[in-house]
């Protein structure tokens, strides 16, 4: 049950310059790159900043999920492209979609780099740093424990029902709704059962015992971090500056062929 | 020497229930012994279990009526998470109780709720590793073990916390023979190297039976009959409310309806051989 | 009454498995069973049984080799068809449970297969009584308790008679009193002429309730054998990481003494007094 999209997007235990960054230096680069993709529409920029995030993808040693991820999203790039390809006014339509497409694609780069380098603990850790409430941290982490169980919860109970005569094919999409409801419904209730057990277990690991709780992992800011963050803000500033005060404006337009 | 728990009259009905799970229930633990709880399906065991931290009355709600006390704290004067200290709980479930993804981090969640600085919490982390051997799995997700070495992690996990007693509500429900056989060689060797009381509940009687101390019998919400495994086992009682009697108590009583009488009832192999070795040499 | 004897009700011929690109579970099984028998499949937690079970019904195709219920080929039909010919009951019955009252849980496979409906009435009525369901009739099957609801799993699927049952660990969890209920479910079955196969690790349940087992270790069949043979034989079980039962097991410490294959306890209280009444005579 793994989507080809979703591949990009999961964690792999490489040990990468880029896997052992601090989660909020990766988290600033993402910012960058979003800034930096929302500033520039123009085609040679966009083509850049696409492409500047490759090399990261290979120092990752990521390069197979991450192309397994761009082959899955590869319908909705198409869609963004043909719809403003379309409905754009003809003069730079071509070029204008192709940085469209190329901006949603960078965007979902960068992202997919961030999750497949970064530690779910760490992200935890990251998080309560920057004073999310811990609460909240701990659902994050528990909700990635248990996918690939309710995944699996999900499968055995197809088994079951479909070997009750359950066919879940049907050409008409409201009879194929109603044959989910078997499947659904004791997902839903294995769930609630399954909650009720894991707050026992953690009641019975002293959890609010005490407001204040200690961390069994750290995460120091290193030099790398640092040197990191601070070419993600330069690069910015940079793009900032070529935008706005001198001004860059697009150099290569295309035009669609009919008005 | 005093009872480490000790139960006066304990009874409990769950919230919108007619009948009480379990009723009058007198008992007394000490310190270092490993008990054996046992009794068909819905006799009250797991409510009994539930009701030694705490989980019932504060996460269970029900009338409660009795006094039970562990290890001097009243159970319904002290929450769930100050009990936790003393009283290790595992599950018959060994997935829904790991909650992190991976097995340091889920012996490190119980020492960072008690606020242990982190140079403690990285010492037992290696000391419970190692009690377990289980080193190997440090880094592993739950969904990469088996269910063996999950319920090892629960242990694990609880021992971290060095409580004074581990209960266990049939931990090898969902294991093979072999898993299960291994779980209790550990609880055995935990509890003597430890020497921390031990509450097991169990069917799996063949295989416990010889490594116990003392056995609880409970039948629809009462305690029926309670001793040493030797006493309890061949009580008519245990067959007539319908336990699963070990083969060699049943041999053991076979042998003595035709006259046949060994010198006491074995509890695993070792000791029949031996008695039968006796017997066949006269 | 021969002739369905000698028929094969399962075959298995040189079946491998594997999900996708990863370790084959099953390796090369071949197996044939008849119509009518009683079977236990034993082995360890991993050895494949749950993922054989799977084959039986079309759940999975094998990667290599065929599956075939009375002669027909696994791979040229769907899982609701082979429904029909062969009722799986899967370990968790809240995996499956999911109807407002315990009738409409148990009609569920009969209306799926296009039971008229007096038929799924009747069909219902006998099937719940006969597992002393029927007081529960309209109740949740929520509302009932762990081996009741055991039982309402199990009624499901004999509720439209299929004449292979296959029963995925049917002990675990289950008490004593639970699982002679099970064993009287299974006799009931093989009266009415059923080909039972049931998977298991209880070795005690095995010895209580099957005269033929099949040793699963790493997905290749060690052993299909009378049970008597296979339990006694410490060797084989010892190679599918299995424990061998209590009595045999002592009886192997007397081998010069007693023989191998005693299994029962009343076996080997006979045993024993021959032996003395052989010395004191």
């Amino acid at each position: 049950m793994s989507l080809g999209i979703f591949q990009g997007f999961k964690f792999n235990r490489n040990n990468t310059i880029l896997h052992n960054l601090d989660p909020r230096a990766k988290l600033v680069y993402i910012l960058s790159v979003l800034t930096l993709s929302l500033i520039f529409s123009e085609l040679y920029p966009m083509l850049i900043l696409f492409l500047s995030t490759i090399p990261l993808v290979i120092i990752a040693r990521s390069l197979n999920e991450w192309l397994r991820s761009m082959r899955g999203g590869f319908m909705i790039i198409l869609m963004i492209f043909l719809l403003n390809y379309f409905l754009l006014p003809a003069e730079n339509a071509l070029s204008l979609s192709i940085s469209l497409a190329l901006r949603f694609l960078t965007i979902f780069s960068v992202f997919s780099i961030f999750f497949m380098t970064t530690y779910p603990e760490n992200l935890a850790i990251a998080l309560i740093k920057l004073k999310a409430p811990y609460d909240y941290t701990l659902t994050f982490t528990m909700a990635l424990r248990f996918i690939p169980t309710l995944a699996k919860e999900a499968q055995t109970i197809i088994d079951a029902q479909r070997s009750r005569g359950l066919e879940l094919e049907s050409r008409n999409f409201i009879i194929r709704i109603k044959r989910l409801i078997p499947i659904l419904i004791p997902l839903f209730i294995n769930s609630l059962r399954r909650a009720s057990q894991i707050a026992e277990a953690m009641e019975s690991r002293a959890f609010g015992y005490s407001s204040k709780r200690s961390y069994f992992h750290e995460l120091n800011f290193t030099l790398y971090d640092i040197l990191f963050t601070l070419s993600c803000i330069i690069l910015t500033s940079l793009g900032l500056y070529i935008k706005f005060y001198l001004g860059y404006s697009e150099t290569l337009v295309l035009a669609r062929p009919w008005p | 020497m005093n009872p480490i728990i000790e139960a006066l009259n304990l009874s409990f009905r769950y919230a919108g229930e007619e009948r009480w799970a379990i009723k009058s229930i007198n008992l007394k633990i000490y310190p270092g012994e490993f008990v054996l709880i046992t009794g068909p399906s819905g006799c009250g065991k797991t409510t009994l279990c539930r009701c030694f931290n705490g989980l019932i009355p504060h996460f269970y709600e029900g009338e409660l009526e009795g006094k039970l006390i562990v290890d001097g704290l009243d159970t319904v004067k002290n929450q769930t998470c100050k009990l936790a200290q003393r009283v290790g709980m595992v599950f018959q479930n060994p997935e829904n109780q790991l909650i992190m993804l991976s097995v340091e981090d889920e012996i490190a969640f119980g020492l960072e709720n008690l606020n242990l600085p982190r140079n403690i919490i990285k010492e037992r982390i290696n000391e419970v590793l190692r009690i377990l051997g289980i080193e190997n799995l440090r880094h592993k997700s739950p969904h990469e073990l088996s269910g063996g070495e999950q319920q090892k992690v629960a242990i694990a996990a609880c021992l971290a916390m060095r409580p004074k007693i581990l209960v266990l509500d049939e931990p090898t429900a969902h294991l093979d023979p072999l898993s299960s056989k291994a779980l209790f060689d550990v609880l055995y060797d935990i509890r003597n190297k430890l020497n921390i009381t031990i509450i097991l509940v169990e069917h799996r009687l063949d295989m416990v039976a010889s490594t116990v101390d003392k056995v609880i019998v409970m039948d629809k919400g009462q305690i029926v009959l309670q001793g040493r495994p030797r006493d309890v086992f061949i009580d008519p009682i245990v067959k007539a409310i319908g336990i699963g009697v070990p083969k060699l108590i049943l041999l053991y009583e076979d042998l003595l309806l035709n006259n046949i009488k060994l010198d006491f009832p074995p509890l695993n192999i070792d000791e029949a051989e031996l008695l039968l070795k006796k017997l066949l040499n006269r | 009454m021969i002739s369905k004897l000698s028929h094969p009700a399962i075959t298995f011929e040189d079946v491998w498995f594997s999900y996708s690109s990863s370790e084959p579970i099953l390796r090369g099984i071949n197996l044939h069973i008849n119509e009518g028998d009683a079977v236990a499949i034993l082995g360890e937690n991993g050895a494949g049984k749950t993922t054989l079970i799977k084959h039986l019904n079309g759940l999975l195709k094998p990667t290599q080799g065929n599956v075939y219920i009375y002669g027909e080929n696994t791979k040229s039909k769907s899982v609701a068809e082979l429904s029909r010919k062969v009722g799986v009951i899967f370990q968790n019955p809240d995996h499956q449970l999911f109807a407002e009252t315990v009738e409409e849980e148990v009609s569920f496979a009969l209306k799926n297969f296009n039971y008229p409906a007096h038929v799924v009435s009747l069909r219902v009525e006998k099937i719940l009584k006969m597992l002393d369901l029927w007081e529960y009739r309209k109740s949740s099957p929520f509302s009932l308790s762990g081996g009741e609801r055991k039982r309402v799993a199990i009624a499901s699927i004999l509720s439209y008679d299929p004449s292979i049952i296959a029963m995925d660990e049917p002990t675990v969890g289950q008490d004593y009193a639970q699982k002679q209920k099970l064993s009287e479910i299974i006799r009931l079955l093989q009266i009415q002429g059923k080909t039972i196969i049931v998977v298991t690790h209880d070795i005690e349940f095995v010895c209580e309730n099957f005269s033929k087992t099949i040793i699963l270790s790493k997905g290749n069949v060690l052993a299909y054998d009378f049970t008597r043979n296979i339990l006694t034989n410490f060797e084989l079980l010892l190679k599918a990481h299995l424990l061998p039962p209590q009595i045999p097991y002592l009886a192997s410490r007397f081998n010069s003494i007693l023989p191998k294959n005693v299994l029962y306890v009343w076996e080997m209280r006979n045993e024993i007094l021959r032996v003395m009444g052989r010395l004191t005579v």
